[in-house]
């Protein structure tokens, strides 16, 4: 485990009691990574680093200023840099949180940091090995790293608490170049914050380069579709889009008046909730010290509610939600902790049956530069594949799907019982219907 | 900031057969407006650094925040380079020796304007931007920095350079019922905060864009023959071939060394592409993160592949030159093959030759941002025009374009002679390293049967004259 001490946050307490301000707040990050990488099946190379960093509010005369630093040496420049920029800050009138009760939850697993060298040598050449049995002439790139960190949070209301994260994360993908000469590449990763099953994900890379052995043509139209939990996480982005206190009180959001109104399929239930045990987005408390706490954000289609950090909650007239994310460089924002979708009762298997024809989504490429403010997408396919009578028959190229995340996920959607974790959401596979162009 | 003789002293130390130690110490400043409150205003200081050592094929590497850890870092990536040894692997020492010492030319120093002029001038950007019903939120985005940056690598080379970055996002986002339309406008550079004044009419113009757009409609999805104008000419060429250029992609794969072979065909013979990180735009470097000196590489000669850009390592896996491309987003990253100043050289056609040409189609204005797998690529235009009969005729908001590389390439009509370069705050992502800074540009440039994704689903093709 590492040794907090060095964080020297004793002297950054003293030093900020000093200071003549409404109020304080000291956020540090102290971590540890390594990462060990094959690229083109061979080994290639070891990263480990060392980061360390602080972030000082400080507010003066009700304006709060913002400074950082990486070495505790910089701290009497950045306490100045902090009452300057106090002087142009907005005016915030909320308060700190005091010391309260946390929600205990297990971020931390010191067993990942128990594995030796040859461990993650012999796992990353064992990945590299079962996906290129399968097709000799695929080139994977593979990473398996760890990280040891440690949040540390001190304000002028007698806050001081921190707590250790472990988080161990995987990457893998495998490239193929077709006879065609098209080119297929499939990525997998998952991150945990205990061990994660690194060989689940070659076993997945290899079915999707068993459906993409060969291209197919698909007319356009409007077609049923399946999203893999992968692409739909990229659909959740822009679904919670709008779902914060920020957009909501600068009037960008598109839910503004429709909250407590149905506005997606009856079978879409959504949570935030950062206290499933070892999970990514999971913490005790959030980094601005309100305690975490799970939140229904969509009921049977309903929305219910938005998060809310200090700032916008004080603005909006509502209590914050625990939902405050920040890094030692940067001023808390909104961040969802760990987004978890209600299941269906369709497995995927019989889900590709009951589509007859369509197609299964995949992985995108640009997916986020439509205007989700308004909840479109526009997004060329990187990988999907044609479905006719549920039988997967190629993959399709030069193509494109567009859509709003609100007319598509509509009372026909049909979500799997299956569910995977991709980064820190927990997603099902989605049926739904959706307008298909190609060249 | 440590002495860069000492760092060499120590690398003189090493038993490796190439190292490199890299430090920064930044200074920064982040100003952030919206249209009901400040978002930011930062002054921060950020020290980064770290080591890399190459053994018989293996890199160590370790990256650190504090100064006082050099010592450690050197012993740590020197035993991670020892893990695992390659058989023939190749050396990749003693390629250049380059002694640099530059300084950012600036007229306006940014860490001397106070923060309360810089406020000031933001202020006046926001209240053009505010300045209409239709105007739901505004967004003035400032930064500077001050980036003191060291780089030795046992191959003799000493780069030290202070670096001055300065830059300014304006977007404002308008609201007309149920219809949400960002605009925006940047510009970044190696620069002082001469950039960023005098930006009133820059301000105005988003404003009467976004205002513009709020009302007009949506593109309908189809297969369109279209014109891009120099700032979405140099977002295609960098998505749809710069990265495809970056040899890291090929330099282990035979497969796509025999699809990337030099003297292959991918454009017409007035297509030339290059890659220039001497030139004074946001992709600028005196040299790479390896020591390098980066040069004008054309990657694409009257159509015919020509060069690829290089890191140490690829170039020598390659047998080719080392071209100066191998970029870092902070001393703690590693280097990886990037681009630097990417564009499309001038044509022979007007501008209006093109629009003569294209007849019926698509003009698409300006760049949200892009996107490729290599293959497969995508880039979004900030709006667009219907044009008929040569004539630009109505405005049209969100659309998407869309096609093959080596398809689209191919399509490529006809090539202005207006070629601009473009950068901004945004930069280039790759392997998780971004905004790196570059630019990008071209001249006006007419593509055929490109696919634009809007509202529908459509394969509709529109007909040249």
């Amino acid at each position: 485990m590492l040794e907090v001490e060095k964080l020297n946050l004793s002297r950054i307490q003293e030093t900020c009691a000093k200071q003549k301000t409404r109020w304080w707040d000291v956020f540090a990050e102290y971590a540890i990574h390594k990462t060990y990488s094959f690229k083109n099946n061979v080994f290639y190379g070891v990263r480990e680093s060392e980061i360390k960093g602080y972030g000082i509010r400080l507010n003066i005369d009700g304006k709060t200023g913002f400074s950082f630093c990486n070495d505790i040496a910089m701290l009497d420049s950045v306490m100045e840099y902090a009452r300057e920029t106090a002087r142009y800050g907005e005016i915030e009138e909320y308060d700190l949180p005091a010391k309260q009760p946390t929600p205990h939850v297990e971020c931390y697993d010191g067993n990942i940091f128990n594995k030796d060298t040859q461990y993650y040598l012999h796992t990353l050449q064992n990945v590299v090995d079962t996906i290129r049995s399968a097709y000799s002439d695929c080139m994977v790139d593979a990473g398996l790293g760890c990280v040891d960190g440690y949040i540390h949070l001190i304000n002028s209301r007698g806050f001081d608490s921190g707590y250790h994260y472990s988080r161990q994360g995987s990457t893998i993908s495998a490239l193929r170049i077709l006879p065609d000469g098209s080119r297929v590449q499939v990525y997998e990763s998952i991150t945990w914050n205990s061990d994660v099953n690194i060989h689940e994900l070659s076993e997945r890379i290899i079915q999707k380069l068993n459906f993409s052995k060969q291209t197919v043509k698909m007319p356009f139209g409007n077609y049923y579709v399946i999203f893999t939990p992968k692409a739909f996480g990229q659909i959740m982005g822009v679904v919670l889009q709008g779902l914060t206190g920020r957009s909501i009180e600068r009037g960008i959001s598109r839910y503004i008046g429709k909250f407590g109104e149905k506005v997606f399929g009856r079978q879409f239930t959504v949570y935030d909730n950062p206290l499933i045990d070892f999970a990514p987005g999971s913490y005790p408390f959030d980094d601005e010290g309100i305690p975490a706490k799970s939140k229904t954000i969509i009921e049977n289609g309903y929305v219910k509610t938005y998060i809310a950090h200090l700032q916008s909650a004080h603005l909006l007239h509502v209590q914050p939600t625990g939902n405050a994310s920040r890094g030692y460089a940067i001023l808390p924002q909104e961040s969802f902790s760990n987004i978890v979708v209600e299941p269906g009762t369709t497995s995927f298997k019989d889900m590709i049956a009951q589509m007859g024809t369509g197609i299964i989504i995949d992985q995108f490429i640009g997916f986020g530069q439509s205007n989700t403010l308004m909840g479109n997408f526009s997004a060329n396919l990187d990988l999907a594949w044609l479905v006719v009578q549920g039988e997967v028959k190629g993959r399709l190229t030069n193509s494109m799907v567009s859509g709003d995340v609100t007319t598509m996920l509509n009372d026909k959607i049909v979500l799997s019982s299956e569910r995977e974790w991709v980064g820190d959401a927990y997603l099902p596979y989605v049926l739904c219907r959706i307008n298909y162009s190609t060249t | 900031m440590l002495d860069p003789m000492d760092l060499q002293k120590k690398l003189k130390s090493i038993k490796a057969e190439y190292a490199e130690i890299r430090i920064s110490e930044s200074f920064s400043t982040t100003i952030h407006l919206s249209k009901r409150m400040i978002e930011t205003c930062k002054v921060g200081t950020s020290t980064q650094g770290s080591v890399r050592v190459y053994n018989k094929g293996c890199w160590g590497f370790f990256a650190f925040t504090s100064l006082d850890m050099v010592d450690y870092a050197m012993q740590q990536a020197l035993q991670l380079s020892h893990i695992q040894k390659k058989e023939n692997a190749p050396t990749l020492s003693s390629l250049q020796m380059n002694v640099i010492k530059e300084k950012t030319n600036v007229l306006i120093p940014p860490n001397t304007v106070s923060l309360e002029e810089k406020m000031n001038v933001l202020t006046q950007y926001n209240d053009i931007l505010k300045d209409s019903n239709l105007i739901e939120n505004t967004n003035v985005l400032y930064r500077d920095s001050l980036t003191q940056y060291v780089l030795c690598n046992t191959d003799g080379s000493i780069v030290e350079y202070d670096r001055f970055f300065c830059g300014l996002s304006l977007s404002a986002i308008a609201k007309d019922g149920m219809v949400i339309q960002p605009y925006g406008e940047s510009d970044a550079n190696y620069a002082g905060f001469e950039i960023v004044k005098d930006k009133h009419s820059v301000a105005e113009e988003v404003v009467r864009t976004a205002t513009e757009l709020v009302l007009a409609p949506q593109i309908k999805s189809g297969v369109y023959n279209v014109i891009a104008d120099p700032k979405l000419a140099g977002v295609f060429i960098h998505e749809a071939f710069g990265h495809l250029s970056e040899a890291d992609f090929i330099y282990e794969n035979p497969r796509m060394k025999e699809i990337m072979v030099i003297g292959k065909r991918f454009g017409p013979d007035i297509l030339n592409v290059v890659d220039d990180g001497t030139l004074p735009y946001a992709g600028y470097i005196p040299c790479d993160d390896e020591g390098i000196k980066p040069e004008k590489t054309y990657l694409i000669k009257n159509g015919i592949l020509h060069s690829r850009l290089h890191s140490r390592e690829t170039a020598v896996k390659m047998g080719e030159e080392v071209t100066g491309n191998a970029r870092a987003i902070t001393a703690s990253a590693i280097p990886i093959v990037r681009m630097t100043n990417t564009y499309i050289e001038n044509g022979n056609s007007t501008v209006e030759e093109l629009f003569e040409k294209l007849w019926n189609g698509v003009y698409v204005v300006g760049a949200l941002g892009g996107q490729t797998n290599l293959e497969m690529f995508t880039f979004t235009p900030a709006y667009a025009y219907e044009v008929k009969k040569g004539k630009k005729t109505k405005k049209l908001r969100e659309c998407m374009l869309t096609g093959n590389v080596f398809v689209t390439l191919a399509n490529i009509e006809a090539i202005a002679n207006d070629c601009t370069l473009f950068g901004g705050l945004g930069g280039c992502g790759k392997q998780g390293q971004g905004p790196l800074p570059v630019s990008s540009g071209g001249p006006h440039i007419l593509i055929n049967n490109v696919l634009i994704g809007g509202k529908g689903a459509g394969s509709r093709k529109t007909k040249s004259k």
